[in-house]
């Protein structure tokens, strides 16, 4: 993300007026977390205006816009991002000439034409997302293909999502005694054809920073050889000149939890450590482990977090993101405090994509968890009679 | 339908015709003569409702497919060929009863805003275009399914026999799974069931002999009976499921030989759930039934399947016992140790049974005899073993059968060269099925005709499939591409739902992470396997009286607990079909693992 002028405090005290300009899917991502409702947009749209009520013809001209966000939508899968909102008057009288006051229109952000957010309150999380936007290093994307018999998914891995660019299946024959097995072999064949194929289609090698083959058994380590073997035939520089990236790896399942646990498997941590998803599955992990070791260090649920917040007891802080962008500004600033003071105590905080599996799953358990210091059994006690 | 034989039609290849002259030669004078009666009113109603691109020659060979039947060759032929322009469809004239449609759920929401609020402005095209776009493309991955002809009314079988008679003088039937630790000798002993029974022949055995020794697996030539892939054997490790059908006197056999290694687990539970009965096969060699059994071998994991599958009978066939010169004191050390387990799992003694045997040699097989060394055991050999469970389990069956639905899931889609026709093969569920006889396919919701059953290792045409058999069918009116492994078919008068969310009641076992709201699992019914996320716990229960609620507010499930829990699949438009538990035992069972571990199984409570 380019940004192209940031003015604080010119409104009034926390707001703030940055002028920018998305270049990737990641962008998109972030401004969603940003722009909130009531938020002001300054942006230039074509726009077609009739020059007197009878007349057919028609002026498209391109505008100056100001709305304010009433909703927005947002699909990481096809990188769009749209805002809804009301024409509001401009003060700078620059914006909104030809249009009333009060109107509907809407705002598909783009990359080519940079525009205006007028943030209200321009906390710190909202900079912190903004100052990771801007920085282009580590945020390249990781491909990860996951497969098992005849099923293969293949995805990248984005800092905040997993997007899944295409499922293959082949229906590969049932092993029987007298099985014509030449037919079997040829389906296997096509099988890891397709996949190359997809991988070529969606993968730009040079760009990523790591392909991550893994399955059960030897599934992945075949389709590295093959990936290899059509790669020479094809004299495909892009794979054969970074054969580095590629890391073959063991797992369950072909399906896309399958992923996860590659990203959470100590053995591959030290390829994977400086990625923020596979961190957060590792911290989801641990999370588990010491719900599972029973040992009164993991709780879940807004009141158990906030109580133990006050003991200054967290060591990590799990949050979802969605608790950050909820259109409540009250709650939003409940969460950014709590964040505070974890910080404040020397604890650590990790916010939770979504769209990740991880983040996914912590959504399913209230969206709040944290990992503690030293283990408190009675943390709800007074909250509800629990057995 | 007089005009009708099994043995005409059962040459399926009919030549190639370049012209209508040479296939109006073809045929002898009675189909002649009911080509002539049906075709015109066919070529009128092609012709009326405007299909292009069609010959008079396409009309008479699907009429000859059809048994000239005017009205399901039409149908073929509407699949065939295009309309001319894009006019709405008359309502299809269904060959059976009644049709239904499927809803298919629109994503409207979005639009209120925009249609309910008179204060926007007009916007340019451009919005509207992505838009149409967006909408486009949600639609085509949202809309569930075309909607397929139901039917509801049963039709009767072709040449009708008499169920109750038949089951009095049918031979028992059983299919049982070979299960074991990796290297527990599992395809080997399958290899060697078959060579010794007969139904591989000895020229087979010789050569694959030299194969394998010629890449230095001298003693891997029986199990490649089954191993028959170039990974499975350059690796010496099954990988998927084979299903081999043989019989002996007494009774007639289905093999589901399983794969042991711990990656291909979910290729066991696929063989576990086709199975009545289980092989165990332990390797009693020195310290190997010990790493199979005390480490996290799959002796275990699999005996664990069996038994939260509803496999009642296990026979542990103690393998490799020529390893330990079939020393009775390394026999019963295992058997002592193994039936301790299996009391733990709640099987009753007898449900088991012990043959020591050697698969490589054959002793204790069928025929060979034991050598000199064994003189302990006087018991049953394996394939008599088999043949006394297969006894009471065909009795069992046959209770099953009589005024029972139809139930038939569906394991493998076999590729057909007719278009409308589709050749699935699997296991009879319950009741029984003829040919002519109608069904519907589930989740698809299809109804098809039993064109033909077909049997046994060498795909002889049956009158009847009853509980239990393994069949190949091939049906008639059908959509093989809206069809895959893991269907349910039903009786057309019986309903089989298949859901994205479900209530089960789940069984832990031992874990290493507890089960949260939100925790991703892999489910598996059956031979179908699908993502699924927990959404919430409901209850945890008494594990031995699951009416009795412990604790309702649950917060996680940790490992040996019951609980009654709800799952959502995570994947869109897949859905699995199932029956509830106290439907139908079989069908209403699922297992979960998750990272690897066979986790928890559950019963269907509701869908």
């Amino acid at each position: 993300m380019k940004i192209l002028k940031l003015e604080e405090g010119s409104v009034n005290k926390e707001s703030a007026v940055i002028s920018l300009l998305p270049e990737d899917k990641e962008d998109l991502f972030t401004l969603y977390q940003i722009i909130d409702e009531e938020d002001e947009l300054i942006f230039k749209k074509k726009f077609s205006t009739r020059k007197d009520e009878d007349s057919k013809k028609t002026n498209t001209d391109l505008v100056l816009l100001k709305i304010q966000v009433v909703s927005s939508e947002f699909d990481i899968n096809d990188e769009f991002l749209r805002y809804k909102g009301k024409t509001v008057t401009d003060d700078t009288g620059r914006a909104n000439a030809e249009v009333p006051v009060g109107k509907f229109i809407s705002f598909t952000v783009n990359y080519s034409y940079p525009f205006t957010v007028i943030k209200q309150t321009f906390d710190k999380h909202s900079r912190q997302l903004l100052n990771e936007a801007c920085n282009p290093e580590g945020k390249s994307d990781t491909a990860a293909v996951a497969l098992q018999e005849g099923i293969a998914h293949v995805c990248i891995l984005t800092p905040s999502s997993t997007i899944l660019k295409q499922k293959i299946e082949y229906s590969l024959p049932k092993k029987k005694r007298g099985t014509d097995i030449m037919k079997y072999d040829e389906k296997t064949e096509k099988f890891y054809r397709g996949i190359y194929n997809a991988m070529n289609k969606y993968y730009d090698f040079d760009k990523l920073k790591m392909v991550i083959l893994c399955s059960p058994g030897f599934y992945a380590k075949t389709l590295m050889e093959k990936v290899l073997q059509y790669a020479n035939e094809d004299r495909n520089n892009a794979i054969l000149n970074n054969r580095s990236r590629f890391l073959v790896a063991h797992c369950s399942t072909g399906y896309m939890q399958g992923i996860n646990e590659v990203l959470k498997d100590p053995a591959y941590s030290s390829r994977l450590s400086d990625t923020k998803y596979s961190k957060e599955a590792m911290v989801m992990d641990d999370f588990l482990k010491h719900l599972d070791d029973d040992d009164y260090k993991s709780w879940y649920g807004e009141t158990e977090v906030f109580k133990a917040s006050e003991l200054g007891a967290i060591d990590s802080l799990l949050l979802t993101d969605t608790m950050l962008h909820s259109g409540n500004i009250k709650e939003r600033k409940k969460y950014l405090d709590l964040m505070d003071a974890v910080e404040r105590n020397g604890g650590d905080v990790y916010t939770f994509s979504t769209l990740h599996d991880s983040g996914e799953e912590l959504d399913k358990l209230t969206g709040i968890a944290c990992i503690l210091k030293y283990p408190l059994p009675d943390l709800d006690e007074d909250l509800e009679d629990f057995d | 339908m007089a005009y009708y034989s099994d043995q005409d039609d059962y040459n399926d290849d009919i030549p190639d015709f370049q012209d209508e002259a040479e296939f109006d030669d073809y045929l002898n004078d009675e189909e002649y003569d009911l080509i002539n009666e049906t075709f015109p009113n066919l070529k009128k109603k092609m012709t009326e409702e405007n299909y292009i691109g069609w010959k008079n020659l396409d009309v008479k060979l699907a009429l000859f497919d059809h048994d000239f039947d005017p009205e399901a060759a039409f149908v073929s032929l509407r699949k065939q060929f295009k309309k001319k322009k894009k006019v709405v469809a008359p309502p299809p004239a269904a060959s059976l009863a009644t049709t239904t449609t499927k809803k298919v759920t629109e994503n409207l929401g979005k639009m209120n805003l925009k249609d309910g609020n008179s204060d926007w402005l007009d916007e340019d095209e451009e919005n509207a275009e992505e838009d149409a776009r967006r909408k486009a493309k949600k639609e085509s991955e949202e809309s569930v399914a075309k909607h397929y002809k139901k039917a509801t009314v049963p039709k009767k079988p072709r040449n009708p026999i008499d169920i109750a008679k038949y089951l009095e003088t049918s031979k028992p039937h059983l299919s049982f799974v070979v299960l074991g630790h990796v290297d527990a000798g599992k395809s080997t002993l399958m290899g060697r069931l078959l060579y010794d029974i007969g139904a591989v022949e000895s020229g087979k055995i010789r050569k694959l002999k030299k194969e394998s020794e010629s890449i230095g697996k001298g003693s891997f030539h029986l199990a490649w009976v089954m191993d028959q892939t170039a990974e499975e054997r350059e690796r010496g490790v099954t990988v998927s499921i084979c299903t081999s059908d043989f019989e002996t006197e007494k009774s007639n056999f289905t093999i589901v030989d399983a794969p042991g290694h711990r990656d291909f687990v979910p290729n066991a539970i696929a063989g576990v759930s086709q199975a009545d009965v289980a092989v165990l096969s332990i390797d009693c060699g020195t310290d190997a039934f010990e790493s199979g059994f005390d480490l996290d071998g799959q002796t275990k994991e699999h005996t664990i399947l069996a038994k939260s599958m509803d496999v009642n009978y296990i026979i542990v066939a103690m393998n490799k016992m020529d390893s330990v010169n079939w020393s009775q004191d390394r026999f019963n050390d295992i058997k002592n140790k193994l039936g301790a387990f299996f009391k733990d799992l709640g099987f009753y003694e007898d449900q088991i049974r012990w043959v020591p045997l050697s698969g490589f040699s054959g002793a204790g097989v069928y025929k060979s005899p034991y050598p000199t060394e064994q003189n302990w055991y006087n018991g049953p050999n394996l394939v008599s073993t088999l043949e006394n469970v297969a006894q009471n389990v065909g009795l069992e069956a046959k209770k099953d059968v009589l005024d029972r639905p139809f139930l038939f899931s569906i394991l493998e889609l076999i590729n057909s060269k007719k278009s409308d026709e589709a050749v699935v093969s699997g296991r009879v569920e319950s009741g029984s099925i003829q040919p002519g006889e109608a069904l519907t396919i589930y989740p698809s919701e299809q109804s098809v005709i039993v064109d033909k059953i077909l049997s046994g290792r060498d795909k002889k045409q049956a009158q009847i499939a009853t509980k239990g058999d393994f069949v190949t069918l091939k049906l008639r009116q059908a959509f093989p591409e809206d069809i895959r492994s893991g269907d349910l078919c039903a009786s057309v008068d019986y309903e089989i739902s298949a859901s994205q969310t479900f209530k089960l009641q789940m069984l832990t076992f031992k874990m290493n992470r507890p089960l949260l709201p939100g925790t991703p699992i892999m489910l598996f019914r059956g031979v179908v396997e699908q993502p699924a996320r927990i959404t919430k716990l409901v209850s945890i229960v008494d594990k031995k009286d699951p009416n009795v609620i412990i604790k309702s507010k649950v917060r996680h499930l940790a490992s040996n607990q019951a609980a009654v829990v709800e799952i959502e699949l995570t994947e869109k438009k897949r859905q699995i079909p199932m029956l509830r538990f106290d439907a139908k035992k079989h069908l209403g069972r699922v297992v979960s693992r998750k990272d690897g571990r066979t986790i928890a199984t559950g019963k269907v409570l509701d869908l």
